[in-house]
This record gives structure tokens, C-alpha cells and sequence, in this order.
């Protein structure tokens, strides 16, 4: 379900949460498309063109937010205190891993997630303060993170293989957490931890280069695009397949795809 | 190496999705634990000495109709994907005063077995268990130990321990629940499947051999008789017992059926439950837990008649109640059941894993079930505004319902206080009070399933559900059959007066509730309106979650 406010006004109020969680010492980031929106604000256009930003693309849908398990209640209040009100269902099912508060208004509403994002694969961001790796960036979750957010997902949309897009148009590869570049040795040291992940990362991965072939002949990227993306892909795809494995992915690699790899992810309303 | 792409489609998604706690295997065990067959075991020594006849086994022809319980269910469940349970599904398809009187009733019930089985504990399970490995180990310290955990104060000691523990697991979050109710299950299911084992291993003569030898050491009176196992049919004969035939009598079957009428449990927590929309998914938890409850049993009773012998099964039955004078260790007939299986093994180690097994399957099992079922019906009351707020209210520290959740471990505590200072007339109670939660729970549901495609022709449409046999809706046929099982279960508990309810106050125990609950709902109703709140549009759609 769209939210009932633009894509700016959406972000406006993301930031001065994420501004007045700051004053209070409170470690919460932003994630998911909106995060990518606001590192690829000098690409917007392209976000655009592939009608997945403006009048006539797609709208986001809510905020999604991430903060240390030990600052939940810090974060909760600040939530409570601007006048966002939580969804006590979701607290109380489903309040291990994250909450959910709707705006004063009903305007949309505001996924707040709990250090590790556990999805159809699981990315640990970390559980306390100064231990993890929320720090690393503001006002969202670091590049490699947002990929990995981005790759982890089983049953991915086209809305996401955008985003893909559009994330590795805008930024380039690199070894080390460096601001607005891409931590590939992260996505990697991830990746070479789960094997079910790596496989759906690398199948995502894959989607996401023919996708943008698609999206070439539509007219819809451009040459240069389209030969940035998916070089860096083959370059994602390439490293992962020389970073060392862990024991626990060699083991699980065995099996293969005879057992199911991945966790199944349902809507909350169904 | 690349990966072939075996799906360039993409999805769709609305949302951001989440991963639900409680599996398929969680909601398994829940639902088998809420009905555990070691009930059926200890029962049937309690009945034994009035029953008309006394082959349990032999209703299981006529225990059949109670899967429809499990099936509409499923069913119900997988329309209604919600937590909750009874409550959400009659308040939404009847009518919210008949959902919340029902469900009241439930819960009050369900509360109070809370506290009894943290009571009981001591004396069918912990109690029995401790001394039976006095008996076995030759250790009167263990004995001793054993005789005194069964006393009302070290129960009620006991039973507190054990209420804080499991409070402080409950706000931990359900799914510390649940794999504490899977540790609990492992348990049981260890235990009982060893007593199978060791009973099938075991002839009547090897068995006879064991509780001689055992009754010429431990048993009184009986050690002295050249037979023991046989003094102890004779005096059963002699104290006037005829013992019933081997065969079938309408009262096995509320017996037989404890064992597979609850295998609905996980509809209390179904908003927490992955794939609840899922007919088939349900139908395995569900129905899959009641066979499974029904082969174990009947396995179980199979080989403890073949090896215990019937005729010795009943007397015992009989003398632990009527005249247990000799049997020191058969003073009440609820630890029967654990005592010989404990017996049999004639080892300690095994012994321990099946008594441990049996103690468990009787008392502690049914809890990590009954806190989630009663949190989260009181939370959905609160929701609809049907209870004070508060008991909705979450605290970010524990991410649990914490107000609803404390005072259902303090009325819990009151019912354990209670039964510490009244044991007899509450155990009187809880042993004639059976049908009571029964009926709360499975007849309103019966009702609601049959009238479903035509109340509410819209959800039913779209529900997983719509199935039908020549034209008429599968969910009617199993909610009629459904209301028509708890029916003649009640009329059952009613027509035997060693069920204990014909009496005109244990009528009104077992079924006032109701009426206490319809009641209370309109009052509430009255006074949320005077308060300027219209209950009734909560009850115009289903909880969002």
C-alpha cells in the first residue's frame, strides 16, 4: 500500500527522526528504498526513468529504520514522543525483531527493525552501540548493507531490481567501508558465511543484469548505464566466487538446492 | 561457477514481510501437548472403578467424529489467520456477545487448570516419580522425598516456583515458549514412547513376576500373600468390586476423546503462526497432532492392558480409591499410571526417563499452551475494548503484552493459594469441570463453521475453506458434526454421576461461566457507550494482524 504523502515529504520526516534520534544519542538509521533514495539523489533522473520515482512511478511505501537491540526503548520513546503511535500487535507477535508505528495521521506507517534484519536471509548489523555497524554511515545503513538487504531476498520485485540498479549505477566498488562507495569485501564476507544467501544473491545478482538488458532495449537506460551495471555485477559475481568460504557454507553447499535455503517472509496482513 | 537463472519473473510484494515465529513442527507439538493422551492414562484409573465397561481402546470407532473438531478448525483458522482463536471467530461470523461469553468462560476455566496443574504436579507427576526411584533404588531418603513433595504446601511451594519460571519465559517472547513446549514434548513423547517399549518387552507373567517381588518388600499386607499380584484382584472382589467387561460403554469415549479434542491450540496463536492461511498446513498441525495423540494412546493402553492385565489395571483403579489400605504407594489413583511404568522398567535410569516422561505429559506439558492461549485472548478482548486497555498495553523492554500477562500468572497464583487451602473441593471441582472448557471451546466454533458460507457468503468465498461434497459446504458438515460430538460428550458428563457434574452446582460451574461472560459483555457494552465508545465496529472486521 502506497503511503499518503510524497516521496519528499516521506524523506523529510525520515531525516528529523533520524536528526532528533542523533541529538539523543540514539544509534537508528535509515534503510530499504528510501535509504537508496538518499544516496542517489545525483541519480534521481534515472530513478525516474525507470518509473520507479515521481508522478507517474512508483510512490514508497513507508519508512523502514534499524537501530542497536539495546537502544530499543530509547528509540521506542522518540517514536511515542513525536507522536507516532505503535502498533501494539506487532509488538506484541512479532516485537523481537522489530515494531511498527503509524504517523499521527495515518499518513504511513514505520517498520523500526532490531540490529540483525532477518528476512529470507539474515544480515547482523550488530546488537549494541560502538560494537556494530550502524555507525558507519548516516542518515541510512552503509552501501554494502543496503545491497545486502536488497540481495537477500528470495522472491525479489521488480521495485527492488530498480533500486539494484540504480544503487550500482550511482556508486562504486570498493574494499573498505569509504562513504558513498560500495564495501564489496563486506557483501562478500557475508555472503561467504551462508551459502543459501550467497545463492540468491548471486541468482538476484543475475536478474538484476538481465533486467537492465531489458531495460536498455526499452530505452529506458542508457548504453553507459547499462555497461556500468553490469560490469560491476560480473565484478560482485567474480569476487564472490574467489572470497573464501567459511566451514558452516562448504557444509551447507553440499546439499545444495535439495534442501530449502532460504526462510519464507510473509506480508503482516494476510 | 553462475547460477542458471531459474526464474526471471519477479514477485510482487506489498510490504515489508516478516518471518513469523511458530513453525509448523512448534505448532505440531503445541497442539498434540494441548491435548496430551497421558491424561487419558491417569483418568482412566480415577473412572475405572465405576465405569460399565472398561476397553478404552474400543471407542475408537466413536471417537472418530472428534477429528471434526480439529478439521473445522483448520479450517476456521486458515479463514481467519488471526490470533485468538474461539474468540475471533465468533465474535466476527455470530455475534461479539456470544464470542466473548464463550471465550470468557474458556479462559476462567483455563486459568484455573493453570494453577491445578501446577498443583498436581507434585502429586501425579514429581511425587510419584521421586518415590517410585526410592522404590527402585532401595533408597528410603528418595521415598520419603517423594511422599512429602505430594502434600499441599510443598505442591503449592512447588507450583510457585514454577509459575514465576515460566512467567519470566513468557516474557521472553513466544517463541522461548515454544522451545520450551518442544523441550517438553521431547520429553513426554521420549518417555512414552520407552514405556511402550519396555510394557511390549514385558509379558503379564514377567510383569507379575516385577510387582511381586516389588509387594513383597514394599507392599504391606499384600507382601505376605504367596501372590501378591493376584491378593490385590481378590481384594478388590472381596471389597465389593465387580469388575466391569472388557468391552465398549458410551462413557470411554469422553475419556478416550481428551486425547484428541484439543489439537486446536495453535488458532490461539495463529497471527504468530508461518502460513496459517494454509488449509493444509493447518490439517497437519491440527489433525496430524490428533492422530498422532490417538496412535500413541492406543498403543500405550494396548500394551499396558497385555502386560498389566485388565483385570489387575481395574482393580488397582478400584483399591486406590475404595481401599488403598496396604498399598502404601497406591494411595491415590492419579500416579497410577506413572508408578507402573516407573515399576516395569526395573531400571533406574529408564524408570527416570519415563516417569519423567509421564510427569511431565500430565501437568507441565499443558502450560507454555494454556499462558499463550489466555494472553492472548485477554489481549484480544483489550483490542476490541472489551477489557481495560492496559492488559494491551506492550512494553518495549519484554515486547510482550506485560499487564496481561502478569495478572494471568497472578490469578494463576490465586488458584494455587486457593487449592493449597481447599485441596479436596478443588480437586472435586477440577475432576467435574472437565466438559465445561470443553463445550466453551468446541461447540460455538461448531456452530460458527456450519453457519460460516451462509453468515458470511463474502470471507467465505475467498477462504481457503471453500470445499464442498455435493453442494453442500465441507465447514457446515464438520461444524455440525463438531456441535453434535460436544453435545453428546455433555450429555455423557452429565447422565454418569462419577463425571461428577449432574449435580445442579457443578451444572452451573460447568457451563455458568458462559452466562457470567454474556452477561458482562453487555455491561461493558453499556458502559464503553456511555463513555462515548461504539464496541461494536471492532467487531465489523477482523483483527488487522
Amino acid at each position: 500500500m502506497a503511503s499518503k504523502v510524497g516521496n519528499e515529504e516521506l524523506l523529510r520526516d525520515a531525516l528529523r527522526i533520524t536528526e532528533e534520534a542523533k541529538k539523543r544519542g540514539i544509534v537508528l538509521r535509515l534503510m530499504g528504498a528510501l535509504a537508496i533514495y538518499v544516496h542517489v539523489q545525483d541519480f534521481s533522473e534515472l530513478h525516474r526513468r525507470l518509473s520507479r520515482l515521481g508522478r507517474d512511478g512508483e510512490q514508497f511505501t513507508d519508512i523502514d529504520m534499524v537501530t542497536y537491540r539495546s537502544q530499543r526503548e530509547a528509540a521506542h520513546r522518540l517514536f511515542v514522543e513525536l507522536g507516532y503511535k505503535p502498533d501494539r500487535l506487532v509488538m506484541a507477535y512479532f516485537g523481537e525483531n522489530r515494531f511498527l508505528y503509524d504517523h499521527p495521521q495515518e499518513l504511513y506507517h514505520i517498520d523500526l527493525f532490531f540490529g540483525k534484519l532477518q528476512f529470507s536471509h539474515d544480515i547482523d548489523l550488530g546488537s549494541k552501540q560502538g560494537e556494530g555497524r550502524l555507525e558507519l554511515d548516516y542518515p541510512t545503513i552503509t552501501l554494502a548493507d543496503l545491497l545486502l538487504e536488497k540481495l537477500q531476498i528470495h522472491e525479489i520485485n521488480e521495485k527492488d531490481i530498480k533500486d539494484i540498479v540504480v544503487l550500482l549505477r550511482a556508486h562504486e566498488l570498493v574494499e573498505k567501508d569509504i562513504e558513498d562507495s560500495l564495501n564489496l569485501e563486506r557483501v562478500a564476507s557475508v555472503l561467504s558465511q551462508d551459502w543459501g544467501f550467497w545463492y540468491d544473491a548471486k541468482a538476484n545478482l543475475e536478474k538484476v543484469a538481465e533486467f537492465s538488458k531489458e531495460y536498455f532495449e526499452k530505452g529506458l537506460l542508457k548504453k553507459e548505464e547499462l555497461d556500468g551495471v553490469v560490469l560491476k555485477i560480473e565484478k560482485i559475481l567474480s569476487h564472490l566466487d574467489t572470497f573464501p568460504k567459511t566451514k558452516e557454507w562448504l557444509k551447507r553447499a553440499k546439499g545444495s538446492t535439495k534442501k530449502k535455503w532460504w526462510k519464507d517472509v510473509e506480508e503482516l496482513v494476510r | 561457477m553462475r547460477i542458471n537463472m531459474v526464474e526471471k519473473k519477479p514477485f510482487t510484494r506489498r510490504s515489508s514481510g516478516l518471518i513469523r515465529q511458530a513453525s509448523l513442527l512448534d505448532t505440531f507439538a503445541y497442539n498434540v501437548a494441548a491435548s496430551s493422551y497421558v491424561g487419558t492414562i491417569v483418568f482412566y484409573f480415577w473412572t475405572i472403578s465405576w465405569l460399565p465397561s472398561g476397553n478404552i481402546l474400543a471407542a475408537i470407532p466413536a471417537v472418530l467424529p472428534a477429528f471434526a473438531i480439529a478439521l473445522t478448525y483448520a479450517m476456521l483458522t486458515a479463514t481467519m489467520p488471526r490470533s485468538g482463536g474461539d474468540y475471533v471467530f465468533n465474535s466476527r461470523i455470530l455475534h461479539p456477545s456470544l464470542g466473548f461469553a464463550f471465550n470468557f468462560s474458556l479462559e476462567f476455566w483455563q486459568i484455573f487448570f493453570m494453577g491445578f496443574n501446577l498443583y498436581f504436579i507434585s502429586f501425579v507427576g514429581l511425587g510419584p516419580a521421586v518415590e517410585i526411584l526410592g522404590y527402585l533404588t532401595a533408597n528410603p531418603s528418595l521415598i520419603a522425598a517423594g511422599v512429602a513433595i505430594a502434600t499441599p504446601m510443598n505442591a503449592f511451594i512447588i507450583g510457585t516456583v514454577l509459575n514465576v519460571l515460566l512467567m519470566v519465559v513468557t516474557l521472553m517472547g513466544t517463541k522461548k515458549l515454544l522451545v520450551l513446549n518442544n523441550i517438553l514434548f521431547a520429553l513426554m513423547v521420549i518417555g512414552t514412547v520407552a514405556a511402550i517399549g519396555v510394557l511390549s518387552m514385558n509379558s503379564q507373567a514377567s510383569f507379575s513376576s516385577v510387582f511381586n517381588s516389588f509387594m513383597k518388600r514394599f507392599g504391606g499386607k499384600y507382601g505376605s500373600a504367596p501372590d501378591p499380584y493376584g491378593a490385590v484382584i481378590k481384594e478388590a472382589q472381596t471389597s465389593g468390586y465387580t469388575i466391569p467387561p472388557f468391552v465398549f460403554s458410551a462413557p470411554l469415549v469422553p475419556l478416550l476423546a481428551g486425547s484428541v479434542i484439543w489439537t486446536f491450540y495453535e488458532s490461539y496463536i495463529a497471527g504468530e503462526v508461518k502460513g496459517a492461511e494454509s488449509l493444509k498446513r493447518n490439517l497437519y498441525s491440527m489433525v496430524g497432532a490428533g492422530v498422532f495423540n490417538l496412535l500413541i494412546l492406543s498403543l500405550l493402553v494396548f500394551f499396558f492392558f497385555r502386560t498389566l492385565g485388565y483385570e489387575f489395571t481395574a482393580s488397582m483403579g478400584y483399591l486406590s480409591l475404595a481401599n488403598p489400605e496396604g498399598l502404601v504407594w497406591a494411595y491415590d489413583p492419579a500416579k497410577l499410571g506413572t508408578f507402573f511404568m516407573g515399576l516395569i522398567a526395573q531400571n533406574a535410569l529408564l524408570a527416570a526417563i519415563i516417569t519423567l516422561g509421564f510427569s511431565i505429559g500430565h501437568t507441565l506439558i499443558y502450560q507454555p499452551c494454556l499462558i499463550l492461549q489466555t494472553i492472548r485472548c485477554m489481549f484480544a478482548w483489550s483490542m476490541d475494548k472489551l477489557a481495560p486497555e492496559k492488559l494491551s498495553e506492550v512494553h518495549p523492554r519484554f515486547r510482550s503484552p506485560i499487564y496481561a500477562t502478569v495478572t494471568v500468572f497472578a490469578l494463576t497464583e490465586m488458584f494455587l493459594i486457593i487449592l493449597m487451602m481447599y485441596p479436596e473441593a478443588m480437586m472435586a471441582i477440577y475432576f467435574s469441570t472437565i466438559i465445561g472448557p470443553a463445550f466453551s471451546s468446541m461447540f460455538l466454533p461448531g456452530i460458527t463453521a456450519m453457519l460460516l458460507p451462509f453468515k458470511k457468503k463474502e470471507l467465505y468465498e475467498v477462504s481457503p475453506a471453500k470445499r464442498g461434497i455435493a453442494g453442500i459446504p465441507l465447514i457446515t458438515i464438520f461444524g455440525t458434526i463438531e456441535a453434535g460430538f460436544i453435545l453428546f460428550l455433555a450429555y455423557q458428563y452429565a447422565i454418569w454421576p462419577g463425571f461428577g457434574v449432574s449435580s445442579p452446582a457443578m451444572l452451573f460451574l460447568n457451563f455458568g461461566m458462559i452466562l457470567v461472560g454474556f452477561a458482562l459483555y453487555w455491561v461493558i457494552r453499556a458502559m464503553r457507550k456511555s463513555q462515548g465508545i461504539d464496541i461494536d465496529l471492532a467487531f465489523t472486521e477482523i483483527p488487522p494482524v
